[in-house]
């Protein structure tokens, strides 16, 4: 096996003639499936990330989306399906011939290893000369922006500072792509919102091939290009922030994206031959464009986010029935948020600052109004 | 990463508090007492060191100066004959030699042997990692005569090791290994072996697998891992196994009694004939003085090295 990387030509595998559709696809999973024991961690898991592309890999803990990256950096093996790094099959190749970069949960820093060391050990793994190295360092050390620490040691560094050396150690090695394991969840929630930020505009930067792995809505949406949802071992759906977040394609999606009302519902049949979907709270609306495998007399589960949802004091299309009631409204700062009650279910309506608390307040009674394609209904299985 | 051992940190006692001393001043006895209360829990331990260790180890330093004499046994003086004639004379001068190249060859020895087996027990023993513990920590428990018994059958000129390789036909005479220093460091390095592989179990064992990952992932191989990785991290362990072993091979007074040879003299057998065949006490106290400050220094050099050129250990 010749040394990795893009320092040495790569190998051009006969097979490499198979991925016609790419030369920019960086990353290739075609039906990659993996056991543990008896449990299933990954189910045929197809993907492709395209060169300078940062995927965000999104799902609750336990959903096989680190399994997938470890797959991806050789840790893990596959038991089915292929791994494809810029155009050349890895699935026999070791992690160490690889060239992925990794930024690991804990940051995995050296702690006997200065942070010079730590950022230069993959340099001298790959025989590099002397003067290569030194300035490899010292670019990433002002990339990264610590600048004086560099003859640390990881133990009299602060979390933010370990973590601009985990990513600085992996980006030194030029990796073909650089894949981040839960790489923010370590920090505390101000550090971590900048670091989200910093870090989307330095991977655009260097236009670096990404795949990340979090549990965190925001930090998906706010580092990656595209976003992979995962459940169970499977990847549910793969879209652009905005396709996730207005067309969730399943109930998990929408659940998964956040505080959404849920009201269940029946599908019924109007007299003009429309299907409407009537709520068990008396709410009732045309069954909302793009929404599929809703026949007549279906059980549905309907979803609105809290920030769609308008309150008014008269009746409205949607809820001309008993009104409902406002039980709390709690101000938020930059909005507020009502709760309502009807019938048996409990209703939040969030409304931007503007908005107000004005005209609304505990104890009155209100209407219910919301745009239709801002309603998701799927089958209630 | 950084969290310190429980000894570094003792848990703060309110009542020990000395501002609450102070404040509480006032009301004088039961202050004090209250002061005073922490304390209590060493006494039983300094009730059995003070008489029968730090005493023992006054009066040997004192008897260390002393006068041997044909007639009185010792006579009270101050004088550093002793130690010159230790520090002189070439038979007291090979009991040292003798003994520190022993020790530093077991303790070595020892490093080589238990490495391997701790490497195996932390990361891949699975089943078996229970009995190989088990199997480390036996020596402990089971007698050293005993063990030096089984030995002798193993190691003596009929023995087992002699009498296969004879009669395979590698040799034609027996080899001598009882009763000679191969013997006795065969004895000695099973002997101080729990106490090189546990502390290396314990610093294999503290490092995070995550960081042999992230070695492969930034392109090294298996031995650019071991030797930049794996090895550095267990250097807490090998310099406290390394110390451990060293100190108890340099006192160590069966082995080389029960398995060695009067031709090779080691120290803590010599003391001992110095003190009961020669009847020379004061000499026999400078030996024993020289040997423990060899320790002490052994121990000082290896930890300030290791502090001087391992700094990050300290937080691990």
């Amino acid at each position: 096996m010749s040394l990795p990387s893009r320092f040495a030509t790569p190998d051009q595998p006969d097979e490499a003639e198979s991925l016609t559709a790419g030369n920019d696809v960086d990353l290739r999973l075609v039906g990659v499936s993996k056991f543990f024991g008896a449990v299933h961690a990954l189910k045929d898991c197809t993907i492709d990330v395209r060169r300078n592309e940062i995927l965000a890999l999104l799902g609750p803990s336990g959903c096989g989306k680190s399994t997938l990256l470890n797959i991806v950096a050789g840790f893990l093996d596959p038991d089915a399906g292929d791994v494809w790094l810029r155009g050349r099959h890895v699935n026999d190749v070791p992690p160490n011939h690889r060239n992925t970069g990794m930024v690991f949960q804990h940051y995995a820093l050296f702690p006997h290893m200065t942070v010079r060391q730590n950022i230069s050990y993959g340099l001298h793994a790959r025989k590099l000369g002397a003067e290569v190295i030194d300035q490899r360092v010292k670019e990433m050390v002002s990339l990264l922006k610590f600048e004086g620490l560099e003859e640390r040691y990881p133990a009299a560094l602060s979390g933010g500072q370990k973590q601009r050396v985990a990513v600085a150690r992996a980006l030194a090695i030029r990796p073909d792509v650089l894949l981040l394991d839960e790489a923010l969840s370590a920090l505390d929630k101000n550090l971590r919102e900048e670091m989200q930020i910093e870090l989307s505009l330095l991977l655009r930067r260097l236009g670096i091939t990404t795949i990340l792995v979090t549990h965190d809505q925001q930090e998906a949406f706010t580092l990656g290009d595209r976003i992979a949802l995962m459940e169970h071992g499977r990847i549910i759906q793969v879209g652009q922030p905005e396709d996730i977040y207005l067309k969730p394609q399943s109930k998990f999606v929408v659940e998964f994206m956040g505080s959404a009302n849920r009201l269940s519902g029946t599908v019924e049949q109007t007299g003009e031959g429309e299907g409407v979907v009537r709520t068990r709270c008396g709410f009732v609306f045309p069954i909302p464009p793009g929404s599929s495998g809703l026949s007549t007399g279906r059980s549905v589960l309907a979803y609105v986010r809290a920030e769609d949802l308008m309150l008014s004091h008269e009746p409205t299309a949607v809820h001309a029935g008993a009104p409902a009631r406002i039980v709390l409204v709690t101000f938020l700062g930059a909005k507020s948020r009502f709760v309502i009650e009807l019938s048996d279910d409990q209703i939040l309506v969030e409304r931007s600052g503007g908005d107000g608390p004005a005209g609304f307040s505990e104890g009155d009674n209100v209407y219910v109004s919301f745009p239709l394609e801002r309603c998701h209904v799927v089958p209630d299985d | 990463m950084t969290e310190r051992s429980p000894a570094a940190a003792p848990a703060p006692d309110p009542d020990a508090d000395p501002a609450a001393g102070q404040v509480a001043g006032g009301r004088g006895k039961a202050a004090q007492a209250r002061r005073l209360h922490p304390w209590l829990w060493l006494l039983p331990a300094l009730a059995l060191l003070i008489p029968f260790f730090v005493m023992p180890l006054g009066i040997l330093a004192r008897n260390s100066v002393y006068r041997d004499d044909p007639t009185a046994l010792m006579v009270p003086d101050f004088t550093i004959d002793n130690y010159v004639r230790m520090l002189t004379d070439p038979y007291y001068l090979d009991v040292f030699t003798n003994s520190l190249w022993i020790a530093f060859l077991v303790g070595i020895i020892a490093l080589f042997v238990s490495y391997p087996f701790a490497y195996y027990v932390v990361r891949w023993a699975r089943r078996s990692r229970k009995l190989l513990i088990w199997a480390i920590y036996m020596p402990l428990i089971v007698s050293v005569i005993v063990r030096v018994f089984g030995w002798i059958v193993i190691t003596a000129d009929s023995g087992l090791i002699n009498n296969l390789l004879v009669g395979v036909g590698f040799i034609d005479r027996p080899l001598q290994i009882l009763y000679a220093v191969s013997g006795m460091m065969i004895g000695l390095t099973h002997r101080y072996l729990p106490l090189m592989v546990l502390p290396l179990v314990n610093a294999i064992a503290k490092i995070d697998p995550a960081l042999l990952t992230a070695s492969a992932g930034l392109g090294a191989g298996r031995f650019r891992t071991f030797a930049l990785v794996i090895v550095p991290l267990s250097l807490p362990g090998i310099v406290v196994g390394f110390q451990l072993v060293f100190a108890g091979v340099l006192s160590d007074y069966v082995l080389p009694n029960l398995m060695g040879t009067t031709r090779f003299r080691m120290l803590a057998p010599a003391i001992y004939d110095e003190a009961i065949g020669n009847v020379s006490w004061a000499s026999a106290a400078s030996m024993a003085v020289i040997m423990i400050v060899i320790v002490v220094a052994v121990l000082l050099i290896t930890n300030l090295a290791f502090r001087r050129y391992a700094p990050w250990a300290r937080t691990l």
